[in-house]
């Protein structure tokens, strides 16, 4: 029992090592960083990459991938902006409909992956674009402004002193480590994503699984894009370009694995952070936007880099057993 | 004569697996020369050691009289060694021509000469009398042909030992006598040719010596003209069937608890078969028979196209493993690695993960319940391990095989289909593996045991049902059983019914 707490305080510290050394690294370079404004900026832009992640971590456990979460955020804004606007609906109903949209988009590419055997990566981009085109279909690529006002409070606001966004997410975090630990259908997820075979012939429905996999992805990424509009007020098609790399690397770089079956909750969590403190940090230092996108490339690749690794390792000691 | 190869005590050993033990051997230039012994015995660890995969413990190996020391696959290819696999390494979209070249297409300058290519394949295939066109594509041909190809490749990188491992497996009988002839040609072109193979009769027909392994050692090598059939069993099995194989009482009952009606699909046709209370089924066949696909059809793993399969009387109609195991059938499947456990996880989350339902209140997975029921199947299965925290991957092979069969068990079936239980496992943990099997039976539960094991086939079963070519070919009844009659029954079927 020892050892195994021993390894995995060693397992989990490497990567909040890192966190504390882009910490420190900013907080010497710019007087700005590491002051209370500061952090509480940086954990509001962590909110939605970190709501995000917390689906594409089940994604990447069953071993497959989603690059339609970034514009899905854009289009579960857009959608229900345009809802509350132009469509004349009330809050509720507007979020139920985009809702229902976020949740059958994740159907179909699950059905698409689980059923039909597409490649994730190439359904996934197929309805990356699809919904990139849908979003700015929705007003002819103009951002909507005149949103109602409660819509600034979800982003804005405040429950005692806990903005709103940062509460979400710490209840999102609190739900979905509980159902990976505690939850039984929660070890499905990693069984299928370790020996789908093996997990069908144990009487799980890896189908059924998959296919859940992609509509909870989708359901956090409509969550994500809901708290992006709230954060600028604003529904923008363009909000979630690029983002679904931004989740990718801070699953990756916490240490989920790309090849399937593994993965936490808090790793999600702390490679989310991790990227935030870097986008924040970078803006600080007045770093060029290009030289940010290489330098996230580069730490993308290095954490791939370092997963494929590990997992060659553990490949050698497969053979010599 | 001077041997091609000679191997001197080689040793080679497993975690918990003496593979080969002091092995001496040698092969002739121009002989065909056949290797023999139960799974287990040290066949395969033989062949990949002679091509480099693995290196010997202890002992030497010559090539043409000169030691070779740290063999690399490299090295034995240079040599001229070409092992065939079950499984075919050709590239089905490209031609015949392309395939036998690949790697070292005849070129001119930087391009391809195309002419010069299909020339020499010509002559290849014209030397051992292929009578095919050196344009068709691979994909085109039978499995047989294919075989053909792979050996007229090693042919034209002047091979000097061609390993053949189950050539035949996958073959009909006219395919066979096809191969035979072309693998004759091959010899008479001084190859030497190792050939590996469960059936007997195949053996005695086409190879010059034998050798038998046992256990991971040689016990004898043999000129094929001096021994007989029943010599060569002897050989192979060595030990009388009782020891190994524990007694168990009779429970056999009347009471029919499945029954396949005319199942038709996933490769078999119109199979009917009867399965009673507290029985032993065995499963017989060659490899490819049929019985492994039989049994995924029984557990909802893959579609039944037509006939019924009533279960204590009751029609069902599985599409799911899931509801085959609710109605108490469970499959330990053939292929543990793959199929029958997860690797990656723990030894407590294999065991529980079929009945994670049944230990959970509310959704929420009760610990208490899952430690108990891991440490009665740890401990009832006698599964060797410091901890049910183990990774399963670093178990052995005979504890990872307990690990199935405790996942299995721990849905509480009533119907047992076990897919080559001790296939790579060491003969005392097939002892246990047996006991296990007992134990199911002496509760009342029913056992479809498929097995390519003839002596455990015998050793365990109340009744054996022989596959053949995806027909049920006859049902042996225990006073009838007779390895000779099981392999005349998986080579040929006529239709019957149980």
């Amino acid at each position: 029992m020892e050892n195994t707490f021993k390894k995995r305080t060693k397992k989990g510290f490497g990567i909040i090592a890192v966190l504390i050394v882009v910490i420190v690294f900013f907080s010497i370079m710019s007087s700005n960083f590491l002051t209370l404004s500061n952090m509480r900026t940086i954990l509001l832009q962590v909110s939605s990459t970190c709501v995000c992640s917390l689906g594409m971590m089940f994604v990447l456990v069953t071993g497959g991938i989603d690059l339609s979460v970034g514009y899905m955020a854009s289009a579960a804004g857009m959608l229900s902006a345009f809802c509350m606007t132009t469509a004349n609906m009330n809050g509720a109903a507007a979020f139920l409909v985009t809702l229902l949209f976020a949740l059958v988009i994740g159907a179909i590419q699950g059905i698409l992956i689980a059923k039909i055997k597409v490649p994730p990566f190439i359904v996934t981009m197929a309805f990356m674009n699809g919904l990139k085109g849908f979003s700015y279909l929705i007003t002819s690529g103009r951002a909507i402004y005149d949103l109602p006002d409660f819509v600034r409070g979800i982003g804005q606001g405040t429950v005692l002193g806990i903005p709103l966004p940062v509460l979400i997410m710490v209840i999102l975090i609190i739900i979905t480590s509980f159902f990976t630990r505690k939850i039984y259908v929660g070890r499905y997820f990693y069984a299928v994503g370790s020996n789908e075979e093996a997990a069908r012939l144990a009487g799980i429905n890896s189908d059924a699984v998959k296919i859940a996999t992609y509509m909870l992805s989708s359901f956090f990424a409509y969550l994500a894009g809901i708290i992006m509009m709230g954060r600028l007020a604003t529904a923008s098609p363009n909000s979630g370009d690029g983002f679904e790399f931004d989740v990718i690397t801070a699953c990756v770089l916490g240490g989920v694995s790309m090849s399937g079956g593994k993965g936490k909750v808090y790793q999600a969590v702390v490679g989310a952070i991790i990227i935030a403190a870097l986008n924040n940090g970078m803006i600080q230092l007045h770093i060029d936007t290009y030289v940010q996108l290489v330098i996230k490339g580069l730490i993308l690749l290095l954490a791939v880099v370092f997963d494929c690794l590990q997992q060659n390792r553990k490949q050698k000691v497969k053979l010599a057993a | 004569m001077a041997a091609i190869i000679d191997c001197k005590n080689i040793t080679k050993a497993f975690p918990g697996v003496l593979a080969l033990n002091d092995v001496n051997i040698d092969f002739q230039r121009g002989e065909i020369h056949a290797i023999v012994g139960e799974n287990g015995a040290g066949k395969s660890t033989l062949i990949k050691t002679l091509c480099g995969i693995h290196a010997p413990d202890k002992g030497q190996i010559f090539f043409e009289g000169a030691e070779i020391r740290n063999i690399t696959p490299k090295v034995a290819r240079d040599f001229g060694i070409t092992v065939i696999y079950q499984e075919l390494t050709l590239v089905k979209d490209l031609s015949i021509a392309e395939n036998i070249f690949l790697g070292e297409f005849p070129k001119t300058g930087i391009l391809l000469n195309e002419k010069s290519m299909l020339r020499k394949a010509q002559e290849i295939m014209d030397e051992l009398e292929l009578k095919l066109d050196p344009r068709t594509k691979v994909d085109e041909l039978t499995t047989g042909y294919q075989q053909m190809i792979e050996i007229s490749r090693a042919v034209a990188k002047e091979a000097k030992i061609l390993i053949l491992d189950e050539p035949t497996a996958s073959l009909s009988n006219n395919e066979v006598e096809i191969l035979f002839r072309f693998i004759r040609k091959a010899k008479a072109k001084n190859i030497t040719i190792i050939y590996i193979s469960h059936r007997l009769e195949e053996i005695f027909e086409i190879s010059d010596r034998i050798t038998v392994l046992r256990d991971g050692k040689k016990i004898a090598t043999l000129n094929t003209c001096d021994t007989n059939r029943d010599e060569l069993i002897r050989l192979m099995v060595g030990r009388e069937l009782g020891e190994i194989y524990p007694e168990r009482s009779l429970t056999h009952q009347s009471e029919v608890v499945l029954e396949a009606l005319h199942l038709t699909g996933n490769g078999d046709q119109d199979i009917s078969l009867k399965l009673h209370k507290g029985e032993v089924l065995g499963l017989g066949g060659l490899v490819g028979a049929g019985r492994t696909e039989f049994a995924e059809m029984l557990f909802g793993a893959k579609r039944i196209d037509s006939g019924e399969l009533p279960i204590k009387g009751r029609k069902v109609n599985f599409h799911l493993p899931k509801q085959a195991m609710r109605q108490g059938i469970v499959l330990m499947p053939e292929d543990r690695k793959s199929e029958g456990i997860i690797l990656d996880m723990s030894i407590r989350e294999n065991i529980v993960l079929s009945v994670l339902g049944k230990i959970s209140d509310f959704m929420i997975v009760n610990k208490k319940k899952e430690m108990e029921m891991v440490d009665r199947f740890i401990e009832t299965m006698n599964i060797k391990t410091p901890s049910s925290e183990q990774t399963v991957k670093n178990l052995s092979g005979g504890n990872q095989q307990k690990v199935v069969l405790a996942k299995g068990m721990a849905t509480e079936p009533d119907i047992v289909i076990i897919d080559e239980p001790t296939r790579g496992i060491d003969v005392g943990a097939k002892r246990e593996v047996y006991t296990l099997i007992n134990q199911m039976v002496e509760e009342g539960k029913s056992v479809i045991l498929i097995s390519s094991d003839m002596e455990e086939l015998l050793g365990m079963s109340d009744r054996i049902a022989v596959f053949c070519e995806g027909h049920l070919s006859s049902i042996i009844e225990k006073k009838e059983f007779d390895a000779e009659l099981v392999l005349k029954y998986a080579s040929a079927y006529e239709a019957v019914e149980d």
